[in-house]
């Protein structure tokens, strides 16, 4: 199945899915766990990846099981297997 | 956001201890948290009123320290009123009273009137038809209308409505008729006042009286009966017309006034007290007693009535003030007297031109005399005397022989 290209890969399990709205504010769909809270610096684990997102006066907006949105001027985002 | 309302929302603080720990935790015991505002070792985020009780074991584990900050939304609202029951009850209360105060008539209001005053309009209605306090769905404004113009022969137009708890009377006077003599049934025109008249010209109908005839109350001047004749002067046929035409006619009134030359003038000192009562459905709540404080004074009542726009409220604020005042004993000049007679007299004569009436003469002398200024004379008018009135059928094949005489319908 993930051969197929039909299907995008985030149906796999424990893959996630990023969505970026310009530079202010992204979403992360299966997110594991918040391993770093700074207004500076979050660091989100997912399945996969551990992603690092840098910026100024970030901020979580909303997160529950399966969705965090997070909010405020995104500069870098790694991804760290 | 207004999901959250309803089902209640509250703001909470956690600090001292593993707080990235805590959001985990929340998270994998899917806790839906929001706002989450992050500082060194604390943070504060909102989270559903039906969630709270399960931040316990998360609290444990992460050795955070917890407080709520603030309730939101409805279920604290209400839970705030189970306090204070009895205000609640109180506020059913008063909006149940209210609802049955809003089926019932509170104020009447009156416009329209010059000759008639509001207050005797409403007396009148209040004695005999829609008394304060009537149930709104009994009152029948045909009726009332229909009452008002039997009442007051001059209304030349009545309308009733009802906004709110107030009975609107809106009242047209028949002055104008005398220029418009708009009934289209067929009719008269009439002599409202004894007069003599000085000019008639007619629009229809058959002119009864010409210039110079003396005419009572009441009289025909036009007559809306028209006849028609054959070539021997035979009556073929009457018919019957709204008679139209603008009668003018010369009369008379007595003009009569005196007042002392002594008189009390009352030289008011600035003290005065104010004192504050309900009139609650006609009975006086804290209701004012004299106490006496001043020696001489006046007293004054201003009541208004509650209301929200036209919605009336049996309940009237009445605020009575006492004015002292010290009695001085005065005479008037004689320059004094005959300025404020002939200020009357100007006054009456201002409310005669009013009503469209033209001053021929006037007759009034002022004389001082045992202490007493005295005006009196007559004034001559020329105004226009003629009503128009529907003829009755009673009076239909009478008309030929009354025509060359006066014929009273009074």
């Amino acid at each position: 199945m993930p051969d197929n290209p039909s299907f995008t890969p985030d149906i796999m399990p424990g893959s996630s899915r990023i969505t970026l709205h310009g530079t202010q504010m992204i979403y992360i769909e299966n997110f594991k766990a918040i391993i770093k809270y700074t207004p500076d610096e979050i660091i989100i684990k997912t399945g996969h990846n551990i992603i690092y997102l840098e910026g100024s006066n970030l901020k979580v907006d909303y997160y529950d099981s399966c969705e965090i949105k997070i909010s405020g001027k995104i500069i870098i985002i790694k991804f760290e297997k | 956001m207004l999901l959250s309302f309803i089902l209640g929302f509250a703001r909470v603080h956690i600090s001292d201890g593993d707080v990235i720990r805590f959001l985990n935790l929340c998270k994998a015991k899917n806790i839906s948290l929001w706002k989450v505002d992050l500082k060194e070792n604390e943070a504060s985020f909102f989270i559903r009123k039906s969630q709270i009780s399960f931040l316990d074991k998360p609290k444990e584990k992460s050795g955070v320290e917890m407080k709520i900050l603030k309730k939101y939304g409805l279920p604290y609202i209400f839970a705030g009123w189970k306090k204070r029951y009895m205000l609640l009850i109180g506020a059913l209360i008063c909006f149940g009273l209210l609802y049955i105060e809003s089926l019932f008539i509170w104020d009447i209001s009156v416009s329209g009137e010059s000759n008639y005053t509001s207050e005797e309009i409403i007396d009148y209605i209040t004695e005999n038809y829609v008394s304060y306090g009537t149930k709104k769905s009994s009152i029948s404004c045909e009726e009332l209308e229909s009452s008002l113009r039997e009442k007051y022969s001059s209304l030349a137009w009545v309308s009733c409505s009802i906004k709110g708890t107030r009975l609107y009377i809106s009242i047209k006077e028949s002055l104008d008729v005398f220029t418009d003599t708009g009934l289209e049934v067929p009719s008269n025109i009439v002599a409202v006042k004894d007069a003599v008249i000085s000019d008639i010209v007619t629009g229809a109908g058959t002119p009864v009286v010409q210039s110079g005839s003396e005419v009572k109350k009441g009289d025909i001047l036009i007559s809306g009966a028209v006849y028609l004749y054959d070539d021997n002067d035979e009556l073929l046929d009457t018919l019957y017309v709204p008679a139209r035409g603008v009668v003018m006619g010369i009369c008379e009134y007595d003009y009569s006034e005196s007042f002392d030359m002594e008189y009390t003038s009352k030289e008011y000192d600035g003290e005065l007290t104010r004192h504050y009562s309900f009139d609650f459905f006609g009975h006086y709540l804290f209701s004012y007693k004299e106490k006496g404080k001043y020696e001489y004074y006046d007293v004054e009542e201003e009541e208004k009535k509650l209301h929200i726009g036209d919605f009336y409220v049996p309940v009237a604020l009445v605020t009575t003030t006492e004015k002292s005042y010290s009695p001085e004993r005065k005479e008037y000049t004689e320059d004094e007297a005959y300025e404020k007679a002939e200020a009357r007299l100007n006054n009456y004569i201002g409310d005669l031109k009013e009503k469209g009436v033209q001053i021929l003469e006037n007759n009034v002398r002022i004389s001082i005399d045992d202490g007493k200024c005295i005006a009196g004379g007559t004034i001559k008018t020329i105004e226009p005397v003629g009503i128009a009135l529907e003829i009755k059928p009673v009076e239909s094949d009478m008309e030929q022989e009354d025509l060359s005489e006066d014929s009273r319908i009074e």
